[in-house]
């Protein structure tokens, strides 16, 4: 293989010398002369060779229609500021790699936009007006640790802004380990198989992981935090969703952890759900499996409307207001844990020998008017609750209640460390002395 | 000033002589001993039911207790009549108001830091895992309740002829804030017109000491979420670090107005007695 060291250094080096010695004038400053157009320098280049180009700022568009790599040996930024993508590729096989990608271009336009098969983009750094990366019938791509992020503009509004990953009719695809922030749906997935997104960190965005229409595919290891929602899975097939986690989404009255539009005989495994409006919504969802899942601190926990023969096993609710809103009684619920339950174990075998009726008064309540929620948990609706257990029967039941939290105990992040029990001991030290010599001093003393 | 220092003197000596401070001493000890216990099933960091249920515990036991020894204090003075023999000499009403008021607080919170000290020692004996930061909230959950129930002890104990009167009221007001606060308030807000609810459920809040205090710990300790979008404002409010302070504010004009209360009734009494 051919390697062509484009050495644009001693070109840069002369524009700054004619700059400073221009009379009236200062230190250079990047003017577009300091731009160096990137086109030339890939038009240049053989198919099967590798660009390594030298630090500095490049001008975009570029095209690429032939089999090459491009990677960078420092500091590399490729500036666009048309309404055309930084980047097209049409050839298979390309390989971009440390490319800093600034999109001034908004719309549809992108970062990186591919229309071929097995191209690899890695350690990108995409700041975009538009989009990040567009992969229109693009097979075998390997996304891997990029950083896409949106322009600050539009703060709070993602709905306005373009999607960090946007892929289309591609199959076979793995997005990994990239960080997304600032963009409307961090990675947008329609029309796929066999896509594997895995590792990626995505935060405010609108929703971090969108799928349309996408079968037998992987979504794990993913974690989102302030976006409106974690992921939205929408008529998928055998797609298993596992070991992600989606928190502190509640600033928005939507919010939801997931949400599962049309899924059927999908596993959903291992999630952690944090601060929700809902943790898990499910509609027309059937045959799918949840479990070892942790609902924590959401509003409703799992609400399931419409959706048939679902088993709900062995996960935990921790502190949701209401942790399942399940009009449906083909659903299996069993062997889960809930904070809000006591249960009695004769059996010994971790799991209680009474079930668990959810209460539905205080959900009842809030439902006649909202600002009631003041009451949760408060001393006295304690003792209401318990008067009015009229309507258990009706409600969703847990059979074999789990009795003790074995599962996601890190999902509580931040246990009480020793460095807390040092602190905890030497405050009660300090405020047992205290105590003791007010005694003393104040009361007992002449 | 010094009139009111030597005012609260007494009351801290009274107060540590008195069986009632030991006795309930006694109480919150082996209380904070079983919240200990129940905190041990706590698997999450923040607000979990167990947290709700501990923080319910607090709510029975520490605001029944301050009544009795805040009311119960000032009844006593008229009982045994050194009201009558301290307004013949040149105390003013103030004095002995804000007096009374500080030596009560520091006796009860000599109680609290009691069984919170043993509770801190105990944790790193038994090697339970306590948060720092859910211990120094509960503590000062505690300490807040005692002093915006304390001023209201103050109230009770003013209006009382004597300690007969005092435990009634006392019993009742507890009664009424803390266990029959949601159950009152849910059926005769329903005669109010939809609208109207919530502002009005939200002036009622900052009139009771108990929800107005669970209400802020139960958001600084991340559970903001739970009270839902009704109430998001609120949570941002408090949740910031601004929001600490306009907490204490509240506290602040809360104490002031009921001293307020306090000292107009004396000083009414005074003149007329």
């Amino acid at each position: 293989m051919l390697l062509i060291r484009v050495r644009l250094v001693f070109v840069f080096f002369l524009l700054n010398l004619i700059c400073i010695w221009k009379p009236g004038t200062g230190l250079a400053e990047p003017t577009p002369t300091t731009l160096i157009p990137l086109q030339p320098v890939i038009d240049r280049a053989q198919e099967g060779d590798t660009i390594l180009l030298s630090p500095g700022t490049y001008l975009g568009p570029v095209t690429i229609d032939k089999k090459i790599s491009i990677q960078s040996s420092g500091s590399v930024t490729l500036v666009n500021n048309t309404q055309e993508s930084a980047i097209s590729i049409h050839a298979n096989g390309v390989l971009l790699q440390g490319l800093n990608i600034e999109q001034n271009g908004d719309g549809e336009s992108a970062g990186v936009e591919l229309h071929a098969n097995d191209v690899q983009l890695k350690e990108l750094v995409i700041h975009t007006k538009g989009y990040g990366i567009l992969l229109r019938d693009s097979n075998r791509t390997l996304i891997q640790n990029n950083r896409i992020s949106g322009f600050e503009q539009n703060i709070g509004k993602p709905e306005q802004k373009g999607n960090g990953i946007d892929l289309y009719n591609s199959h076979d695809n793995q997005i990994l380990g990239n960080k997304i922030t600032s963009m409307r749906d961090a990675i947008y997935m329609e029309k796929g198989r066999n896509e594997t997104i895995k590792g990626n960190q995505i935060s405010y965005s609108r929703y971090a992981i969108h799928c349309m229409y996408i079968d037998d595919s992987l979504v794990s290891h993913n974690e989102g935090e302030h976006n409106f929602t974690g992921a939205m899975v929408m008529v998928v097939r055998n797609t298993t969703v596992s070991d992600n986690s989606f928190r502190k989404q509640n600033e928005n009255v939507y919010a939801q952890g997931m949400l599962l539009y049309d899924v059927q005989k999908s596993v959903i495994k291992s999630n952690v759900l944090e601060g929700n409006r809902v943790g898990i919504y499910m509609e027309n969802a059937s045959d799918n499996q949840l479990s070892d899942n942790v609902l924590l601190q959401n509003f409703v926990g799992i609400q399931m409307i419409q959706s048939e023969q679902n088993l709900l096993q062995h996960n935990a609710f921790v502190s949701n207001v209401v942790d399942t809103a399940n009009k449906d009684s083909s659903n299996q619920i069993t062997g889960n844990y809930w904070d809000s339950f006591q249960g009695i174990d004769i059996t010994n075998d971790g799991f209680s020998d009474i079930s668990y009726s959810m209460n539905s008064f205080y959900q009842n309540v809030i439902s006649s008017n909202a600002a009631y929620q003041l009451f949760f948990q408060s001393p006295g609706m304690t003792f209401l609750s318990e008067i009015f257990t009229g309507d258990q029967k009706q409600g969703t039941r847990d059979n074999a209640p789990m009795m003790k939290m074995d599962i996601g105990r890190e999902a509580g992040h931040g246990h009480a460390t020793a460095n807390d029990n040092r602190k905890v001991v030497t405050m009660g030290v300090m405020l047992l002395l205290a105590a003791i010599s007010t005694i003393i001093i104040g009361g007992i003393r002449k | 000033m010094s009139d009111m220092m030597q005012v609260a003197k007494r009351e801290i000596k009274m107060g540590f002589r008195n069986p009632w401070a030991y006795s309930f001493l006694i109480l919150f000890s082996i209380f904070s001993l079983c919240l200990l216990i129940i905190n041990s099933q706590n698997y999450v960091q923040g607000y979990s039911a167990v947290t709700g249920s501990m923080l319910s515990l607090i709510l029975y036991l520490l605001p029944l207790m301050t009544l009795f020894i805040g009311s119960f204090s000032l009844t006593s003075e008229k009982e045994d009549g050194n009201w009558q023999l301290l307004s013949t000499y040149p105390l003013g009403t103030l004095s002995f108001v804000a007096g009374k008021y500080i030596g009560l607080m520091v006796v009860l919170m000599t109680v609290v830091m009691f069984g919170y000290g043993l509770m801190g020692v105990l944790s790193g004996i038994l090697g339970t895992h306590f948060q720092f930061q859910t211990f120094g909230l509960f503590l000062v959950f505690s300490c807040l309740l005692v002093m915006l129930f304390l001023s209201v002890a103050m109230i009770v104990g003013s209006l009382s002829k004597n300690r007969w009167q005092a435990l009634t009221i006392s019993v009742s007001v507890w009664f009424f804030a803390v266990i029959g606060w949601s159950t009152i308030l849910l059926s005769t807000l329903s005669f109010l017109p939809y609208l109207w609810i919530k502002p009005t459920l939200v002036i009622l809040t900052l009139l009771n000491p108990a929800e107005l205090v669970r209400l802020f710990v139960v958001i600084r300790l991340g559970g903001g979420s739970i009270l839902g979008p009704e109430y998001y404002e609120w949570v941002g409010w408090i949740q910031r670090s601004s929001g600490g302070w306009m907490f204490a504010a509240v506290c602040m004009i809360w104490m002031l107005c009921s001293l307020a209360i306090v000292y107009w009734i004396w000083e009414r009494g005074r003149s007329r007695g």
